[in-house]
């Protein structure tokens, strides 16, 4: 679109494909470390001492169960994504676009929750916890992570460049302020709805910290915490490290690739555009 | 797209509720009255391994006692574990009793985290005799009892034996003089003659073997352990010592096991690492040199009670037949040398190598960290890196006088 | 931008006539009513498992707590606030987070808008390059740290690389001079595919017509992106502006991987910053006044920060 003649093409292709060099380098690196022996970390190895055995470890271990890992970790994120989809629009939405009493208040508190890290209150947070009896199930995993102040932030960015007019419009063919938002904008907003789910994915699906404190049990390992509770006998194997590295990516890459097709139909395949 | 993800919704909110419920029911029959018996949490980090040997111990325990139900809890990792337990203990969700090292455990003994044994060991009638002696007084502190010690082991030095003899060097040394003045002739090229890695665990084996130590935070400027600590630095300014970092390596073992220094301080677990990292080294292992004396440090697991237990009868009755005599051969076979004096001996028949450390157990003592540990390894971390990374011009006397000011 | 000014005109007339009763359907279209409804689900899961557990922790600003019992706080006044504004390590820290976001959030900007364009472009394989500039995100950061340590090391060639610039052939993270930059060049590594994709949404959102109009008007490519890309990204910018400064003062796993085995912030406190002191102090010392103390001060710091950033980039309101 701006750029447009055939000079500007191949410095384009240029910068990208340097630029994919660096982005994929450690990548990479990580799935060459975990094809290898643990002897041979640090150098760089031929093709025939590769192995698949740190892959196996995993899957023919009887002690690890990667396949409940998976399982909790498809729950936790599926539920958190669809939280995330659903109440911060409708927050940021408000902010946005409605004129009600206490919204600059709601937005400080939007903006402030968004600067402190969650860690910082994740203490109390597990002693509330623990006397609801909620450590170690999916609601503990899930229920205060259901938004996300960053994304009705982010969202709420957003909105405000949706025009006035298309709502007006709405509420002219029969909807109410209520109807014009999840029939008219939240549709039309799909590119920054896939954006909003690619990133709480990605943050939900990695995520340690909290998992590993607020559901420490084995039953409830999420993929990230199982894969480091797998070490070895008296030190950190790398190789098999990076295998859990690997396979915890993998899911989050292909979730991105195919969703990220999206941005390509985006509002102005819509059928709305003017 | 709207109906779609609301039916999703409710799916999810479903197997979430299931889950729910699942934990719950799952929760009372942990904490209720299986068959009548108190139940009683072990916690521990560790490996998959670790946790089979648990749980078929557990099994056998809960079998064959009707007193009490034992259940095993895993944490991901040390940190996982310290970091929460402040929160579990608010909660009361904190397991009975934990396996701990000793390395650590006396910041929480002072906190009144852990709570003294002595009543149950008498009121149980357990025979404490069968532990290795040493390894007993290293769990007492003000002559109370506080773990029943499961296994353990003395610092170890090791030299890496092709460069020793290819340098021509003859006996091994039993001095850091000696160890100095080989280091001089083993530091060539891209080896360095000795790795110390800038952590309290090595840095405290040189205090002791100078007479010196943490002593639990008093008088840590003492005359022994400047000494100590000068020879540490001249090692590093004469260019003879590396450490981990700098190769951009993890710890000491790794810099051994790469062969980029030919000596270092470490301990048993080298032997299984080695085995993997670099299988074709052959290595030597001695007891720490002596310095002005013979000294080194014990590290050694335990397990401790918990003040806020429920069940510490129970409890303590569980930890002891943990370290029977059929769950500690168990530990024996992962490579653990068991606190069991009878087994211990067995142990240095099956491991030849360690051999010349057996004797160095009588001599090994606690670590004696200050109360304030977290804060003061971690002050011991920043002024040996700020020294030696940094070059800041510090001596050995100016750095362990800010450490003793930082511990207040 | 979405468009729909053909109903415009319809709707100023319907308006007049249309003034309804009270009723259900009055109600879904109260901005009053609607406006809460649609802020309720948030405010309540806020409440319950933000600002009350925050609570908690402001209120433990002011005591000296045993962690062995939380309720059994010692009131002991501003004397925590007291020794962590006289604590010279804490200003280190605060040195090093400012660093940290000063340099990582001006780069990432740019860099993000400038990949976001470029895979936006009409080339081959974008789909590909959009999911390799996205990998460093989405990556344990643990991990990608891990990797990264191996490829700064002392002569690497990604070491020898950087000598041509003046640096030495060191190992980065061991060097109380490099660590920070290193964390520093992690960070934007990181965030750069963040930036990216939000700012490859927010294109997506600009009317085509504003360019093929500008393109009538005789516009050249720099012209439009002056005067089209970066005034209807101005809010987008605000965002990613303010979120690369609150993340940036909270950068951690990459600052736990370098001082694994060690003190965190190693070398030497080298890469200390707010967040890993508030670590150090509130949980692994177990002093959780103090920790929570600086967490006061720390959102004291970031909001004033970006109440600047509001009035500098945000206009719009």
């Amino acid at each position: 679109m701006i750029f447009t003649n055939k000079v500007s093409k191949i410095g384009i292709y240029t910068a990208i494909v340097l630029l994919a060099l660096v982005f994929s380098a450690p990548f990479l690196y990580t799935l060459y470390t975990s094809f290898i022996p643990i002897k041979y970390v640090n150098t760089f190895t031929g093709l025939e001492n590769w192995t698949f055995d740190n892959y196996k470890t995993f899957f023919t271990s009887d002690a690890y169960s990667v396949s409940k890992w998976l399982f909790n970790t498809v729950v936790m994120t599926g539920i958190i994504l669809i939280g995330n989809l659903i109440i911060n629009p409708m927050a940021a939405y408000a902010l946005a676009k409605l004129d009600f009493f206490g919204k600059k208040l709601i937005f400080w508190i939007v903006v402030i929750t968004m600067m402190i890290p969650y860690h910082m209150i994740l203490i109390p947070v597990y002693v509330n916890m623990a006397k609801l009896g909620w450590l170690n199930s999916f609601a503990a995993l899930t229920i205060p992570f259901l938004y996300q102040a960053i994304y009705i932030f982010m969202l709420r960015q957003f909105f405000i460049g949706v025009p006035n007019e298309l709502i007006e419009a709405a509420r002219m063919d029969g909807l109410t302020k209520m109807g014009a938002f999840w029939r008219i904008v939240y549709p039309l907003s799909k590119p920054v709805l896939i954006t909003v789910a690619i990133l709480t994915f990605a943050g939900t699906w990695n995520s340690y910290l909290i998992p590993s404190t607020l559901a420490n049990t084995p039953e409830k390992y999420v993929l990230v915490v199982g894969l480091n509770s797998v070490k070895d006998m008296f030190f950190e194997n790398t190789p098999l490290v990076m295998a859990g590295v690997v396979l915890t990516t993998l899911p989050i890459l292909a979730f991105f690739f195919v969703f990220q097709k999206q941005y390509m139909e985006g509002i102005s395949n819509s059928g709305l555009k003017g | 797209m709207f109906k779609k993800i609301a039916v999703l919704a409710i799916a999810l909110m479903m197997l979430l509720v299931a889950g729910c419920g699942n934990s719950n029911t799952k929760n009372e029959s942990g904490s209720g009255d299986a068959g009548g018996k108190q139940t009683v949490t072990m916690g521990f980090w560790g490996t998959a391994e670790d946790l089979k040997l648990y749980k078929d111990a557990a099994a056998k325990i809960n079998e064959e006692n009707n007193d009490f139900q034992l259940e095993i809890k895993q944490y991901p990792s040390s940190e996982q574990f310290w970091d929460t337990l402040p929160a579990e203990i608010a909660a009361g969700v904190a397991p009975d009793f934990i396996k701990v090292s000793n390395e650590g455990a006396y910041e929480y003994i002072s906190k009144g985290l852990f709570t003294s044994l002595d009543e149950y060991i008498k009121s149980q009638n357990l025979d404490m005799s069968i532990f290795n002696e040493n390894v007993v007084n290293v769990w007492k502190v003000d002559d109370k009892q506080y773990g029943i010690p499961n296994t353990m082991n003395a610092a170890m030095f090791f030299i890496n034996e092709d460069m020793w003899k290819e340098a021509g060097l003859g006996e091994y040394p039993k001095t850091w003089d000696e160890v100095y003045e080989a280091a001089k002739i083993l530091t060539k090229g891209e080896v360095r003659g000795i790795g110390i890695n800038l952590h309290p665990y090595h840095i405290t084996n040189y205090l002791k073997s100078y007479g010196g130590g943490w002593n639990y935070g008093d008088n840590i400027a003492s005359e022994e352990n400047i000494k100590a600590m000068d020879f540490v630095l001249k090692m590093y300014e004469e260019k003879l010592a590396v450490t981990p970092k700098e190769l951009g390596l993890g710890w000491d073992g790794e810099v051994f096991a790469n062969e980029k220094a030919a000596m270092t301080t470490g301990g048993y677990w080298y032997k299984a690492f080695l085995k993997d990292a670099n299988p074709d080294l052959k290595y030597a292992v001695l007891p720490i040199p002596e310095g002005t004396e013979k000294g080194s440090s014990m590290i050694s697991d335990a397990y401790v009670l918990l003040k806020d237990s429920k069940n510490k009868e129970a409890a303590v009755q569980a930890a002891y037949k943990l370290t029977s005599e059929e769950v500690q051969k168990q530990f024996m076979a992962i490579g653990h040398n068991p606190s069991r004096t009878a087994l211990s001996e067995q142990y240095f028949n099956e491991n030849p190598e360690f051999k010349e450390i057996e004797k160095a157990l009588d001599y090994s003592t606690d670590w004696e960290y200050p109360e304030k540990t977290k804060m003061f390894t971690d002050k011991l971390s920043e002024e040996l890196e700020a020294k030696v990374l940094g070059g800041n011009g510090k001596s050995a006397k100016d750095i362990l006088e800010s450490i003793q000011q930082s511990i207040k | 931008m979405l468009k729909a000014d053909t109903y415009a005109g319809r709707n100023k007339i319907k308006k007049q006539t249309t003034r309804p009763r009270f009723s259900l359907r009055s109600l879904a279209d109260s901005d009053q009513f609607v406006g809460w409804v649609f802020s309720l689900p948030f405010l309540i899961l806020w409440g319950w498992w933000f600002f009350y557990p925050f609570m908690e922790s402001f209120v433990r600003s002011f005591q000296e707590v045993n962690f062995m019992d939380l309720s059994q706080g010692k009131f002991i006044g501003l004397q925590n606030y007291v020794l962590i504004l006289h604590d010279p390590q804490f200003y280190q820290a605060l040195g090093n987070s400012l660093k940290i976001v000063l340099i990582a959030v001006p780069v990432q900007t740019v860099l993000g808008l400038v990949m976001a364009i470029l895979v936006n472009q009409k080339i081959k394989g974008k789909g590909l390059f959009r999911t390799i500039f996205f990998i460093p995100y989405i990556t344990s950061q643990i991990a990608l740290t891990t990797v990264a340590m191996m490829l700064f090391k002392e002569n690497t060639f990604v070491t020898k690389f950087f000598t041509a610039f003046g640096m030495e052939n060191v190992t980065w993270f061991a060097s109380t001079k490099y660590a920070l930059l290193f964390v520093t060049l992690l960070f934007i590594f990181q965030q750069v595919g963040f930036t990216m994709i939000v700012y490859l949404s927010a294109l997506q959102e600009i009317s085509k017509e504003l360019y093929e109009a500008s393109v009538i008007d005789g516009a050249n490519a720099w012209q439009k992106f002056r005067f089209i890309t970066v005034p209807m990204l101005k809010p987008v910018t605000f965002f990613v502006v303010s979120v690369g400064t609150i993340l940036g003062f909270q950068i951690f796993d990459q600052i736990a991987a370098i001082s694994r085995y060690g003190a965190l912030g190693s070398p030497a406190g080298a890469t200390s910053t707010v967040i890993t002191y508030f670590y150090q102090h509130g949980i692994r010392y177990m002093n959780l006044g103090y920790g929570s103390a600086a967490v006061v001060i720390f959102f004291f710091i970031i909001m004033l920060i970006t109440v600047l950033q509001k009035k500098l980039l945000d206009d719009k309101e």
